[in-house]
């Protein structure tokens, strides 16, 4: 499978800090790559050296087999971005600015735009600059994907849309699917999106990579567990997560679950009741940035 | 309008829970041996989810033998046919030793939880069986 985005020990250092660290990542073909992480984890300063607009201080990375550093606009005739704050030339009206970037590329699908055009609802006639921000989105979204991109790149695209923009932004970005060639790759908060959305899953937290699989296996993995009966000890592990304890129920999150799980505590410890139960991928982001927060404080 | 009613929620993976539901509408006949499934695309579309999602699930209840792919066709629900018996067993046994642990708990007798899945299955199947 051909390998859309990849980095290799990607590294970001500003003065105070490292914003990304030895980060290693791979997108094939055919896939969506959700990219989360905690305000500040280095998602944007990543995604912008995958687009090539900062340099890395370290390692590298490529789109399509190329440098990030040396794209060609061969490579963004095939990659649609759309970012949280995307500067469009708001003087414009709606309709001048799709003239404009349509010209720029030679397989612009007029056909596809006044399929988006209906989908999302743009107001054509106004001023770029006195439409909402989710008219803006939507707008900046047909822009990416009307001349039928191969790769799609998000960055924070829910931020700020009401929850009808959000559904009408989803369902047009699933359009890409079912082209013969597509990835996507998005950064978000709105992780209850991503379930819809991803095949795979990556984390970072303080730059520094911390899950990277596909949502299948990690919800197969993490379950919350409640004991009820005499208090367990447990060994400390750092599959566990925020361990709760009341009397004689105890509560957390185990990050290695499998089907031996159940059977296990069972039999060392006969006298409890185990309940247990899936959890949401917000849940499972949720323990995982808990668990930073206590390795990694923030101020 | 897909023809098996599925509502997707979060916290359970999303193939799963088409999995559970396509099954559900075969119980139920609500989806009849024969009929033609959804392609992956329309489903995807209808729920709003990843086609690789959609096309996870169909692959799973191909495998089980609940719907049967005809190349360049599509996939169609398949005929019933009694699974093995070992098959049956562990696909049920978890659940049975689930529901045995739940009534167990909330005091039930053995007589009761029969009686109850008599109930239900009534409710789902009608009287005729």
């Amino acid at each position: 499978m051909e390998t859309i985005i990849e980095a290799r020990g990607l590294t970001k250092r500003y003065r105070h800090k490292d914003a990304v660290r030895d980060l290693n990542l791979a997108l094939p073909a055919g896939r969506a790559c959700a990219f989360l992480g905690r305000n500040g984890a280095g998602k944007t300063t990543t995604i912008k050296m995958l687009a090539g607009l900062i340099r890395p201080s370290a390692g590298s990375s490529s789109l399509f087999g190329r440098d990030s550093q040396q794209l060609r606009p061969e490579e963004w005739r095939k990659t649609g971005y759309v970012s949280e704050n995307q500067e469009l030339y708001d003087w414009m009206t709606g309709e001048q600015l799709i003239a404009f970037t349509s010209a720029l590329y030679p397989n612009w699908d007029k056909a596809f735009e006044k399929e988006l055009l209906g989908k999302l609802g743009i107001p054509l006639q106004r001023r770029i600059s006195r439409c909402s921000r989710g008219e803006k989105v939507k707008l900046a979204l047909l822009l990416a994907m009307a001349f039928h991109p191969r790769l799609l790149i998000l960055d924070e695209p829910f931020a700020g849309l009401d929850p009808l923009v959000r559904a009408e932004f989803l369902d047009t970005v699933l359009e890409i699917t079912r082209q013969n060639e597509w990835s996507i790759f998005f950064s978000t908060h709105d992780i209850d999106d991503v379930e819809k959305l991803a095949d795979d899953v990556v984390i970072i937290d303080e730059g520094r990579l911390q899950v990277s699989e596909s949502l299948d296996t990690l919800q197969e993995r993490f379950r919350r567990i409640d004991l009820y009966g005499s208090p367990i000890q447990f060994e400390e592990s750092p599959a566990i997560l925020g361990l709760q304890r009341e009397g004689d129920h105890s509560r957390f999150i185990l990050s290695a679950f499998d089907g031996e799980t159940v059977a296990g505590i069972q039999t060392s410890h006969p006298q409890v009741r185990i309940e247990v139960s899936t959890l949401s991928l917000k849940e499972i982001f949720i323990a995982l940035a808990k668990k930073f927060q206590t390795e990694n404080p923030r101020s | 309008m897909l023809p098996f009613p599925i509502q997707v929620q979060l916290g359970e993976p999303i193939y799963e829970q088409i999995v559970r539901a396509v099954k559900k509408a075969v119980a139920t006949g609500q989806l009849q041996p024969g009929q033609q499934m959804p392609s992956v695309r329309v489903i995807s579309r209808e729920l709003s989810v990843n086609p690789n999602t959609v096309q996870r699930a169909i692959s799973r209840l191909t495998d089980e033998g609940v719907l049967a792919s005809h190349p360049g066709a599509g996939s169609f629900v398949a005929d019933r046919r009694p699974s093995p018996r070992a098959e049956r067993l562990s696909a049920l046994q978890p659940l049975i030793e689930q529901l045995l642990v739940e009534s167990a708990h909330h005091g039930l007798s053995t007589e009761e939880l029969l009686e109850l899945i008599r109930q239900h299955h009534r409710k789902i199947h009608g009287n005729d069986h």
